[in-house]
């Protein structure tokens, strides 16, 4: 039986592409998905083009990432259910200014 | 054949009028370089110990930079010192624009003011005479109409010149010197100084040619140096970001590193400035919120964070700008003809601006934003201290301790963006409630009383910059332990991560850019990195070296520049040990004014004391003593009474702070 869906709450903010993009949309999941595996279905969802979450996460500096405003240790946090309501924010390195 | 350097300083006693040139000798240079190292220097020799930061002891000095206009990349900064009247110990401040080559083309390395002028003056420097003329009528105008009124007078369209506004005049503690109608040297509260002296400007125009040992290799240095960064721009621009990906990964796994991340913050800073990075910095946790008590995800998410950052701000942009020697070009000048302060021509706002009325302030109104700015930048504000004085008010008033009759009948309430006009205005004009804000949070929360000391965050008496750090442990260090506490300029993992640190010292360890919070947030194991990173701004410093040469692209050239254009030959250790040369007679100053590190700590709120509840520093206290006492020890500074030890000083060769502290 398909799990049943959750709606998890995504922004994501950052430079790439020689631009600044930010994104915020809800996602629909099955109940149970990790964070890392909801990035990859972020990625492949008609908010954006292209797969920013996997390049924010390849960049070569430390990405912040927050679940409900908590920040994580990427990417050793990035196995962590998802429940519905969550929220979830991916930023690229900051610094400077 | 010149070394870079001038060779020579101005003496101004603006008591009596008299001026002198008096020739450095080369040691000193070679011990010192120019910028905050010969100003300390001089400094520590000629200011009484206690003596009033706004009294005719105190001596404001306006360096350039040894590398300044010897051909090497964004040397072009000029450096302010004095005896702060906010911190009560030693003051500086720096700033890009044009100023720093015009004071060396004038013929001099700096310019020092001592002593108290009976009527407003301004200083008319060139490489013929120097004179004290009448300011009389420009007391009182704002930076850009005294600008303005000095080129009408002189006639000299290609001079440069440092200006005060009115807040300075009226020494407010929080108050900075500009340049190119606007820039500011803002911290320290060295605006105060030069108003206490009724030096409306010093004005520098001439045509010395500035001369280095080996200028072919400068020149050969910032080729190849430029390129490199063209290279990598290129690169960027053809690949985008798969290059950046791939290179992280390369990063990661090889030692070959391909990249590194200040590829991408120097592309930030090409397109949009220093605000690039605003609308992800209240979330991330970067940037502190409500006045250092909120989190951003709750109280100033990315909907509204976004309408104060990157391309909401730059499309105001008229046109860029970039300082003197600089291929980065950050700066912006801005026209605002919609919303309900429209302005011709104002400089963009930096990040701190943005955060400091923003995030802090919880204002998302760019146009209220950009009228504070401007209201700063004409008076002489420093836009970082006065954005914490308004959120600082705000909280007073939300918590019942300010009422809206001590407040001129002014409601600030978060995010209230007419209430922050108003206030600015009354701190500008020292209005009422103005006349207690100009001085600081420190200072108006001893005065105001009833529980408003934990609002006014601060580290010595100076409000802290817009990096939070429980974000980032390094920068909340230097915060507390730097000769100069509250500043932002010096260190911070982000940073030694995007100079790559180990590049410049053999002996600093790598900062990896993939770290757990446990191990970045760790008292222990810090100091190392920390006190190489001190010293070696210290050498930046006196070169007049811009940050951000350093944290773009490959490793700047800085000490080959600085060989090459004196022909010291000196190694990198050498180089070093005239970083902590500089940086520890700083210190020393501050600790024959009796200042030691209870007296720079940070208050409670800014390490999480008491921890947040929410957002991504929760429950989370940083370890500040810990991390102090170790960097302490590694700078070779008694912890308790910051004295440096006596073996360490005589390695340095600081035989008159031996003197002075060990008799």
């Amino acid at each position: 039986m398909k799990p049943e869906g959750i709606q998890v709450h995504f922004r994501l903010a950052g430079f790439l592409d020689g631009k600044m993009m930010t994104h915020e949309f809800e996602l629909e999941i099955p109940e149970g998905t990790t964070l890392k595996k909801a990035f990859k279905l972020a990625d492949k969802s008609k908010h954006y083009k292209g797969k920013l979450i996997k390049k924010i996460l390849g960049l070569p500096r430390q990405p912040t990432v927050l679940l409900n405003g908590t920040s994580l240790d990427v990417p050793d946090d990035l196995d962590a259910e998802l429940k519905q309501g969550d929220e979830v924010s991916i930023m690229t390195p900051v610094g400077g200014g | 054949m010149g070394k870079g350097y001038m060779g020579k300083i101005l003496w101004v006693d603006l008591s009596t009028g008299d001026m002198k040139a008096e020739e450095i000798p080369e040691e000193t240079y070679k011990r010192f370089l120019t910028g905050y190292g010969l100003g300390a220097k001089l400094l520590y020799d000629r200011i009484p110990p206690g003596a009033d930061p706004l009294g005719p002891d105190n001596i404001l000095g306006l360096c350039s930079g040894l590398l300044t206009g010897t051909g090497a990349l964004f040397a072009g900064r000029f450096m302010v010192v004095a005896k702060s009247p906010l911190t009560g110990g030693w003051g500086d401040a720096n700033c890009g624009g044009n100023l720093s080559p015009a004071i060396k083309q004038a013929g001099y390395d700096g310019v020092f003011f001592h002593g108290i002028s009976e009527k407003p003056v301004y200083l008319y420097l060139t490489d013929e005479k120097a004179e004290l003329r009448d300011a009389g009528d420009i007391w009182g105008k704002d930076v850009v109409e005294t600008e303005a009124a000095i080129r009408e007078e002189t006639g000299d369209k290609k001079a440069k010149m440092a200006t005060i506004g009115p807040a300075s005049e009226k020494l407010s503690l929080i108050s900075g010197i500009a340049n190119d109608n606007g820039r500011y040297a803002a911290r320290s509260g060295i605006g105060a100084v030069m108003g206490s002296k009724r030096l409306k400007a010093v004005v520098a125009s001439g045509r010395k040619k500035i001369e280095s040992e080996d200028s072919d290799r400068v020149k050969a240095l910032s080729k190849e140096f430029g390129k490199s960064l063209n290279r990598r721009d290129a690169l960027q621009k053809i690949l985008g970001s798969r290059l950046v990906k791939t290179a992280g990964k390369i990063t990661r796994i090889s030692p070959m590193a391909m990249a590194q991340g200040g590829d991408l913050w120097c592309q930030v800073l090409k397109k949009y400035g220093t605000m690039g990075v605003t609308s992800m910095s209240a979330e991330s946790g970067d940037s502190p919120v409500k006045n250092w008590g909120g989190a951003g995800h709750l109280d100033f998410p990315l909907t509204k964070a976004t309408k104060i950052s990157d391309d909401s701000v730059i499309k105001y942009q008229d046109k860029n700008y970039g300082c003197f020697s600089c291929p980065v070009r950050c700066g912006g000048i801005m026209k605002i003809e919609d919303g309900p302060w429209p302005l011709d021509e104002t400089h963009k706002p930096e990040y701190e601006t943005l955060c400091s009325f923003g995030t802090l302030c919880l204002i998302d109104d760019l146009y209220a934003i950009f009228k504070l700015n401007d209201m700063c930048n004409r008076s002489g504000l420093d836009t970082i201290s006065a954005g914490a004085v308004v959120a600082f008010t705000i909280e007073c008033y939300e918590a019942g301790i300010l009422t809206k009759e001590e407040l001129d009948g002014i409601e600030p309430r978060w995010g209230n963006a007419e209430a922050a006009i108003a206030i600015l205005d009354k701190v500008i004009k020292r209005e009422g409630i103005g006349d207690v804000l100009a001085d600081g949070v420190k200072r108006a929360a001893e005065k105001i009383g009833k529980g408003s000391e934990k609002f006014a965050i601060h580290a010595g008496g100076q409000e802290l910059p817009m990096h939070d750090p429980k974000f980032d442990v390094l920068q909340g260090l230097a915060y507390e332990v730097e000769p100069t506490p509250g500043r932002h300029t010096i260190s911070g993992y982000v940073w030694q991560e995007l100079i790559q640190l180990d590049k410049y010292h053999p002996d600093a360890e790598k900062v990896k850019p993939f770290m757990s919070k446990k191990k970045k947030t760790s008292p222990h194991g810090k100091a190392h990195n920390q006190s190489i990173n001190s010293n070696l701004m210290q050498v930046v410093n006196g070169a007049g070296v811009c940050l951000f040469g350093l944290a773009c692209g490959p490793k700047l050239p800085l000490f080959e520049y600085l060989n090459a254009a004196t022909g010291w030959g000196f190694s990198d250790k050498q180089w070093f040990q005239v970083g902590e040369r500089i940086e520890t007679l700083r210190h020393a100053f501050n600790v024959r004014e009796g200042i030691s590190y209870k007296d720079t700590r940070m208050t409670g709120r800014a390490i999480g004391d008491p921890p947040l509840e929410k957002g991504p520093h929760a429950g989370f206290t940083m370890e500040a003593e810990t991390l102090a006492r170790e960097f302490y020890e590694k700078m070779g500074w008694d912890f308790e009474t910051g004295k440096p030890l006596k073996d360490r000083l005589e390695d340095l060769g600081l035989d008159e702070v031996v003197k002075d502290i060990y008799g």
